[in-house]
């Protein structure tokens, strides 16, 4: 059986590199006595993989894991009280929440067909919002992307610079969550209600923008834009804000929130 | 909610693995400071990934926090790149569970698994921002408690620290704060309170004792400067060692070097090695009891998550109950995934079929650490294990599919010649002979050998405490010398060959064996900037060599000099139960090549047995 699960990562968890949180989320199914099916041969694994690797320092409200589970039942060490029970999802998200810190929490398990695509190949966007800048440069920003007709971004990979156009890579840039809300509505199927208890900041920047493996697009790279254009001379101080991913999507013709799995 | 961290964003940023510093592991203790009488801080002097990896910490941690007047967090050495950044930013190092800076607690307990960290003893205490010579502290200072294996010759120490715990933490630290508490309600001296806590059984406070030396350089004289305080210091004992273990021990959210749950079947060893410290300190042999054992890790492996156990001791073939034991975990992890690590088995039947169980004999490697290449050398070591043995283990583990061995050998040990050194390279070859008569169509390709060399460096306690230490250029020639035996060997294509570096072994001799002059020497390396000195990327002994010659101190008097029986030693005030008598005898006995019974076999009436109610009894 393939399941989505939806989670949270935020406080000083944001300092834990992709690795080390997939090394915590198999110890996290381990004491919870969680299903989860492994790789065959002398080394078995947990079958799982994420949508995405989220950077450190930043932290998120609903970021994605796939995983293959052999069954809803309580897996564990003999004398376990709940040892072979079936539990339903609510009781898993539950008892998962309940052998985590408080930092990583699991807010969504959605069951998959099993002919469903990784997250990773799905994903198309991801919204975010920064925190910890003052209303003035954010309204200068959004002015600063609404106002010009292309807003190009040299990006720096290992082995070469590549140009890219902010412009065409960020759907949405938006002050407060309301302004947000409304911009993304046409072209985006979100959970609404989820972000407005989880990501509701009236003095965020909000940035919808394209991720995954077409175009990848950065949520600071807006700002460091900006930041070139009115003071090019100074560094450009990327830990001064706080960025937290609110959501991640797929579809191109509308972007879904990976929470919506149906019409898939 | 997230509590406040006590680094910035951009710090935590700007550092390799900033998750070093944020605390919160999975089953960390959470506590209210405010509720508490007493604030431990646990500390050990090594980066977070070693000292996360550490059973001992975990135990204390586990005990201290049962009291329910005390909150005991922890703190291990910032990595370079942090030090850097506290330094020039005035940041005070700060515990991991609460982030108080370490300044703020009652006690800061260190403990001292090598000698190589104590420059960074003399880190934590300057980024704590306390005073680096315990007689500079005043009051509103922690208490700082050194423990551990070389706190068994503390002197070298002795200026930074104000109390040693001499022994397992699982006896008087209860008495200690008790004593605290109470001296705490009733008007708080340091000084007094230093002074009753020396009248604690186990308890070292250094600095209520005075040591003159003779023109040599020699000991003449240890004293008390006060009455009434103990003249020799007891080691401590646990006697029960089912009343303390952490069901529920640390997660790290990084890879720690010991990433695996920890069960300790039992402390001791009965094997009498005589160059092994830890075989003398640790003595008598206590196991554990097997039921509480396997509803321990059961409970372990539930509460980490982990997919792997291990089990600890110094000589885990000698637990009596292990065939019980580690069936029962097999058959308990089978369809758990949950791997079963079995470090320092013998070789025989029972642990080949126990391997080839638990671990895919084509990856996993065969260890024998015979220590010695000749049997001369190994009588003169009292290391039990012959060639025949050796051969005959291989052999069966060739038959059954091994093809890697990782042979363990010291150079330098006393009376060494050069054909013991030889002894070594011929033995590797006389396995790799063992492997090729194994049919060509069955055998598992070509067989591996790997030989490891190491240091011997005489240490406090052991019969060979007065011995000589070879000097780095010896070691250097020895290296050298075994070689080219190993390339002189037929099958010297299938040996490969492993040695430790000099320099460093030889500063380790000097720190291990050195007395309370020697608390200078480390203050000046730490102050020119010594640091880290066990890991070899960080080690500069150029600056340890100026500390020396400006303190005017030869590191040789401490390691090439064979010492006289009748010296006074640094360490002698401290009673390891183990008799002075018992170590000459040995020592004796070694240089006649004679060997001594294990406890099993017979009891060579070593002291020990005092701390056993009845005395030692093995059935
Ligand atoms: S007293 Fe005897 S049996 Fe006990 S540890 Fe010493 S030698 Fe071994």
């Amino acid at each position: 059986m393939k399941i989505r699960i939806r989670f949270v990562k935020k406080g000083s968890m944001q300092y834990i590199g992709h690795l080390d949180l997939m090394r915590y989320f198999q110890k996290l199914f381990r004491r919870s006595g969680f299903d989860v099916s492994y790789s065959k041969g002398f080394n078995p694994h947990q079958l799982m993989s994420f949508a995405s690797p989220l950077g450190l320092g930043i932290t998120t409200v609903a970021d994605y894991l796939d995983v293959s589970l052999e069954s809803f039942k309580v897996t564990g060490l003999t004398g376990n009280e709940l040892s072979g029970e079936v539990l339903s999802v609510e009781e898993w998200i539950k008892r998962i929440n309940s052998h985590s810190n408080d930092m990583v929490l699991v807010t969504g398990i959605y069951i998959l067909e099993d002919t469903a695509k990784t997250s990773m190949s799905l994903l198309t966007a991801a919204s975010y919002v920064i925190t910890g800048i003052d209303e003035k440069t954010c309204r200068d920003i959004v002015d600063y992307y609404n106002n010009n007709e292309q807003i190009m971004f040299e990006k720096q990979t290992k082995k070469s610079v590549k140009e890219i156009n902010l412009k065409e890579g960020i759907l949405a840039l938006s002050y407060g969550f309301n302004a947000y809300d409304e911009a993304a509505e046409d072209f985006s199927v979100r959970d609404r209600a989820y972000e407005r208890d989880n990501a509701e900041f009236d003095d965020g920047l909000y940035i919808f923008c394209l991720s995954g493996s077409e175009t990848n697009i950065k949520p600071d790279m807006i700002l460091e834009s900006y930041h070139n254009h009115i003071s090019p001379d100074t560094a450009f101080d990327k830990y001064a804000f706080d960025i937290m991913r609110t959501d991640m999507f797929y579809g191109t013709k509308k972007y879904i929130s990976m929470s919506v799995v149906s019409g898939e | 909610m997230s509590k406040k961290l006590a680094l910035s964003k951009e710090i935590l940023m700007s550092v390799e693995k900033p998750a070093r510093y944020i605390g919160d592991e999975i089953n960390s203790v959470v506590k209210n400071p405010e509720d508490m009488d007493v604030r431990f801080c646990m500390c050990f002097p090594d980066v977070y990934e070693i000292g996360m990896s550490h059973l001992g910490i975990q135990i204390l941690y586990d005990m201290f926090n049962r009291r329910e007047d005390t909150y005991c967090e922890r703190v291990y050495s910032p990595w370079a790149d942090m030090d850097k950044i506290m330094r020039e930013k005035d940041i005070p190092l700060f515990s991991l569970e609460t982030q108080t800076p370490i300044k703020e607690f009652d006690f800061l307990g260190i403990t001292l698994q090598y000698e190589m960290c104590y420059s960074n003893v003399l880190q934590i205490l300057d980024l704590s921002h306390i005073p680096l010579m315990s007689k500079d502290r005043s009051n509103d200072d922690p208490i700082v408690i050194g423990g551990g294996p070389c706190s068994y010759n503390p002197e070298p120490i002795a200026d930074f620290f104000d109390i040693f715990y001499i022994g397992e933490g699982e006896t008087v630290y209860d008495q200690l704060l008790d004593l605290y508490k109470d001296m705490r309600k009733n008007g708080y001296d340091r000084k007094d309170f230093l002074s009753k806590a020396a009248c604690i059984e186990g308890l070292y406070v250094p600095s209520l004792y005075e040591v003159t030396y003779n023109d040599d350089g020699t000991m003449a004289s240890f004293e008390a400067t006060i009455p009434g305080i103990p003249m020799k210091i007891k080691k401590q004992v646990a006697t029960d060692l089912a009343e303390y273990y952490p069901e529920k021990p640390l997660v790290p959210y990084i890879k720690a070097t010991q990433d695996r749950a920890v069960l300790e079947i039992m402390r001791g060893c009965v094997r009498g090695c005589r160059f092994c410290q830890a075989g003398m300190l640790y003595r008598p042999l206590r196991n554990r009891d097997v039921n509480f054992l396997k509803e321990l890790a059961r409970k372990m492996i539930q509460s980490t998550g982990y997919e792997e156990i291990s089990l600890s001791s110094l000589s885990s073939s000698d637990y009596k109950h292990l065939p019980e034991l580690v069936y029962f975990l097999i058959e308990e992890f089978k369809d758990k995934k949950v791997n079963i690590s079995l470090p320092s088995l013998r070789i025989d039947a029972f642990s080949l079929d126990v391997m080839s169980k638990v671990q895919d004999v084509r990856k996993s490697s065969l260890t024998f650490a015979p220590e010695a290449g000749s049997q001369r050398m190994r009588n003169v070591i009292n290391k039990g294990l012959t060639e025949d043995v050796i051969l005959k283990g291989a052999k069966e583990a060739f038959d059954g599919g091994w093809n890697r061995v990782k042979l363990y050998f010291m150079l330098g040990l006393p009376s060494e010649t050069d054909e013991d050194i030889a002894a070594i390279a011929e033995l590797a070859n006389k396995i790799a002979v063992e492997y090729y008569t194994i049919p060509k169509e069955v055998r598992n390709g070509k067989v591996n050998i790997v030989v490891s060399t190491s240091l011997f460096v005489p240490k406090p306690f052991t019969p060979f405490q007065w011995e000589a230490m070879n000097e780095a250029q010896v070691f250097t020639y020895k290296k050298g010398f075994l070689m080219s035996k190993i390339r002189e060997q037929l099958n010297q294509k299938s040996i490969k060959y492993n040695s430790h570096d000099s320099e460093l072994s030889v500063l380790e001799g000097v720190l291990a064996r050195g007395d309370r002059k020697l608390c200078k020497v480390i203050y000046d390396a730490y102050k020119k900037g010594c640091m880290f000195d066990a890991w070899s990327e960080f080690f500069d002994a150029a600056k340890w060599d100026e500390a020396f010659k400006e303190n005017d101190i030869d590191p040789l008097f401490y390691t090439h000099r064979k010492r006289d029986i009748s010296e006074l030693l640094p360490w002698d005030f401290i009673d390891i139960g183990v008799t002075k008598k018992h170590l000459i005898r040995e020592y004796e006995k070694s240089m006649k090549g004679e060997v001594t019974d294990n406890c099993f076999v017979n009891c060579c009436g070593c002291g020990a047995a005092v701390y056993l109610k009845g005395g030692c009894k093995f059935e």
